[in-house]
């Protein structure tokens, strides 16, 4: 298979031939497209990111203190701001747009498996730039976890890494500069946002394959299927590979405990968006949710969005069963890993195929599954 | 690019779908274009067909039932792992080196069409997928087990002298090869013929019709896309042929097998013919034609499993008197991995097949459900006439029809 995309508009004009059983209409699209942008910029995307940035100064805090001061107590301290800033990456990893695409923002941010030996290369070498390519897998969330987490089998351990280790400093130096690289990078997009990019990004209302509303519907599909059900499940699950197993590519690897809590953060946070409820209050604006109800998108005489919700609920159900730590979920039972990315998978179909069409939005990448 | 590339397909695909909306049954009826009598196509002088990884994966399964064959025959135990990696070709597998290097395998392929395990049509999951591909798995196992040095009773693996060949067979006397072969017809070469390579969801994807449409050419290749999707449903039917022999493998040989018999002596022809319209209709960008094709193979290649699955339950029947029912047990096997292939058949004018997983499900359980499986004689059948009574009406043929090639 070299590509299997884009059916949306096959099947679009297959239902105009057929029954309306399935059927999406967007003839009478004259949603408000500038009402919808305002609202995901004003109240979701742009909060998201302030959110993000309080934690990242607190991360900062903590970091500085740990190095000023590495003790199993500061240590701990750490790791709870690293946690809680990883979570609250998992509500802006969405917002793959602008200036976040340009800097590669997801890449380096939360490239997993990380790359522990490169890691260690760095900090021997002392010089790395962490803005190639070849470095992604060496810093962000994932570094982190190695070196809060992963340097030791106990607390004491790993912050001897940080006191009594020939190279104590340039771990110290590491540390610091890899909060430094998360904290820059999001300063950027939110300057950006709260700059220029917010009025360009509205005022690109149109429904061409680059306006703002397409661009941005096709990233959330595609962090659905690639970064939630691939990364999080079905690459560590070995769906991508015969049924061989990788327990060290779950997310979160050596805090052991968290790949379901960054999982649910995930998911609750596309859920959010596409109901469009606003980032800071349970109040809702216009959303995906409220574009298909008025284009009177249906499924088997169903409205697509009651659909997609529920479905939404099965796979928080699914996700509510799996072990906290997703290497012992792996290796345990496979099984509920496997029906956790079938829940996932069932809304990346009614996304891609049903969702797209009713909205009339072109997918705009490719799935590679070649033969 | 891509946007402008992306809309332009979208409009060159709507135009050809609403030509079909139209009645163009004159036109399916009397194409404009030359229907070649073999499966000959050709352009600027060379051929546009290629199934190389068709015929690999089949003859990958054909290695693996050697397997057994071998280990029955030598009374040498079958190896589990050397099975697994054949499944999944890993450490140079095959006796074949082309297979080895071939860059395929048949696990990633086996439940994992487009339609029902992408996009879980014909009730098919993810979780379903998996679990096939490990009861294929299990049954290398079974075969072990049966290779252990035991003679086959009720309740115990072991090998059985079926005249002058020894088989193996599980302790509920199902053959595992049979299992293997007859099921991987459905869920490697069913599932991908008729879910993936004929699959409107596949071929008439707006970027591969349009690349075919203005005949853009795979890299490196002397195809379309499309054209190479469509040869290779051939190919899981036709791809492991020898005609200097004569000697037809895995649904070729069936359809053969079916064909001979008066009751459904057209089968063949239609399939074969199928093939031919429909690739010469994706030469000449004829899309309800090729889609019409696609439909005849369907039904008619459902139909063979379905006409060989009564066939093998009635042949089992008939033999259950003998060594304890052990003679019924080969057919009763093939019959059990046609009633499997059964479930990824789909039925015309429909996303799913002519019995879900489910009913194919229940089918299988009913046939293993006696004291000991296959063994519980007294009471199999009744299950065999019932099963096939159940397929046979679905498919609108009679049990006598199919239980006797005259």
């Amino acid at each position: 298979m070299k590509k299997i995309i884009v059916f949306v508009s096959f099947i679009a004009v297959l239902a105009s031939c057929s029954s309306n059983e399935n059927s999406g209409s967007s003839s009478d699209d004259t949603f408000n497209r500038t009402a919808l942008l305002t609202h995901w910029a004003d109240n979701i995307i742009i909060p998201a990111h302030q959110n993000y940035n309080t934690k990242l100064v607190l991360l900062s805090t903590d970091g500085t203190a740990f190095v000023n001061n590495p003790t199993v107590e500061n240590l701990t301290s750490l790791r709870n701001s690293w946690l809680v800033a990883y979570e609250a990456y998992q509500q802006v990893m969405l917002f793959n747009v602008g200036k976040a695409s340009e800097i590669n923002f997801k890449e380096t941010t939360n490239t997993f498996p990380t790359d522990a030996a490169g890691i260690e290369q760095n900090i021997t070498a002392g010089n790395y730039n962490l803005e190639l390519l070849s470095q992604f897998s060496k810093q962000g969330f994932p570094a982190l976890d190695y070196m809060l987490n992963g340097l030791g089998n106990s607390d004491t351990e790993i912050v001897s890494f940080y006191t009594l280790n020939s190279k104590a400093s340039a771990y110290k130096q590491y540390l610091t500069n890899l909060i430094t690289a998360l904290t820059t990078k999001n300063n950027t997009i939110l300057s950006e946002w709260t700059g220029s990019y917010r009025n360009e990004f509205i005022a690109n209302n149109g429904t061409a394959v680059s306006s703002s509303t397409n661009k941005m519907t096709n990233i959330f599909v595609k962090n659905f299927e690639k970064d939630i059900r691939s990364g999080k499940i079905g690459i560590p699950a070995g769906l991508f590979s015969n049924g061989t197993k990788f327990l060290d590519k779950v997310e979160g690897y050596y805090k052991k405990d968290i790949s379901k809590r960054l999982l649910n953060a995930a998911v609750a946070s596309q859920k959010d968006f596409f109901n469009g409820k606003s980032f800071s209050s349970t109040s809702t604006g216009p959303s995906l949710k409220s574009y298909l109800d008025a284009v009177k998108a249906v499924r088997n005489g169903q409205n697509l969005s009651d659909i997609i919700n529920n479905q939404f609920v099965t796979i928080a159900n699914n996700n509510a069963l799996l072990n906290v730590n997703f290497s012992e979920q792996i290796s345990n039972d496979n099984l509920k890993m496997i029906e956790a990315y079938d829940a996932l998978q069932q809304n990346v179909i009614y996304f891609k195929l049903d969702m797209m069409q009713a909205l009339n939005i072109t997918i705009d990448y490719v799935d590679g599954d070649g033969d | 690019m891509r946007t402008s590339f992306y809309t332009f397909s979208t409009l060159i695909l709507s135009i050809s779908i609403l030509t079909s909306c139209s009645n163009d049954s004159d036109d399916a009826a009397n194409p404009k274009y030359e229907i070649p009598s073999t499966y000959t196509f050709e352009r600027n002088g060379a051929t546009t067909i290629d199934f190389s990884g068709q015929t690999s994966r089949l003859k990958m399964l054909d290695e693996m039932g050697a397997k057994f064959n071998t280990a029955a025959t030598n009374g040498s135990a079958l190896n589990v792992t050397e099975l697994q990696n054949m499944f999944t070709n890993t450490n140079n597998p095959f006796v074949t080196p082309e297979l080895n290097t071939s860059g395929k395998n048949l696990k990633s392929k086996t439940a994992a069409s487009n339609d029902y395990f992408t996009l879980f049509l014909g009730g098919g999951s993810t979780t379903e997928k998996i679990t096939v591909q490990s009861f294929f798995e299990s049954q290398f196992t079974a075969g072990n087990l049966a290779s252990q040095g035991s003679i086959a009773v009720a309740g115990i693996a072991g090998t059985y002298l079926d005249g002058t060949k020894k088989r193996l067979f599980a302790a509920n006397g199902l053959e595992p090869q049979q299992v293997l072969l007859k099921g991987m017809m459905g869920a490697l070469m069913m599932d991908q013929i008729c879910n993936q390579y004929l699959s409107v969801y596949v071929l008439g994807d707006p970027a591969t019709q349009l690349e075919n449409t203005n005949k853009v050419l795979s890299t490196n290749s002397n195809y379309t896309s499309m054209e190479h999707f469509w040869d290779e449903a051939y190919g899981y039917v036709y791809g492991a042929d020898n005609s200097a022999t004569n000697s037809l493998k895995f649904w070729s040989s069936y359809i053969q097998q079916v064909n001979d018999d008066a009751d459904f002596n057209t089968v063949s022809n239609e399939i074969n013919v199928a093939f031919r319209k429909g690739r010469a209709a994706i030469v000449a960008n004829d899309y309800s034609v090729r889609d019409q094709q696609a439909e005849i193979i369907r039904k008619n290649l459902a139909l063979v499993a379905a006409v060989r699955a009564v066939f093998y339950m009635q042949e089992g029947k008939s033999k259950l008197n003998t060594d304890n029912g052990a003679k019924a047990f080969h057919a009763l096997s093939e019959g059990y991995g046609f009633i499997m292939s059964l479930r990824y058949t789909r039925e015309p004018g429909t996303d799913k097949p002519y019995f879900s997983k489910e009913e194919v499900n229940l089918m299988l359980n009913s046939l293993t459900s006696g004291t000991n499986g296959l063994w519980d004689i007294d009471n199999l059948s009744p299950k065999l006439d019932a099963i096939s009574l159940q397929i046979a009406s679905k498919f609108g043929f009679s049990v006598a029809q199919a239980s006797s090639v005259n």
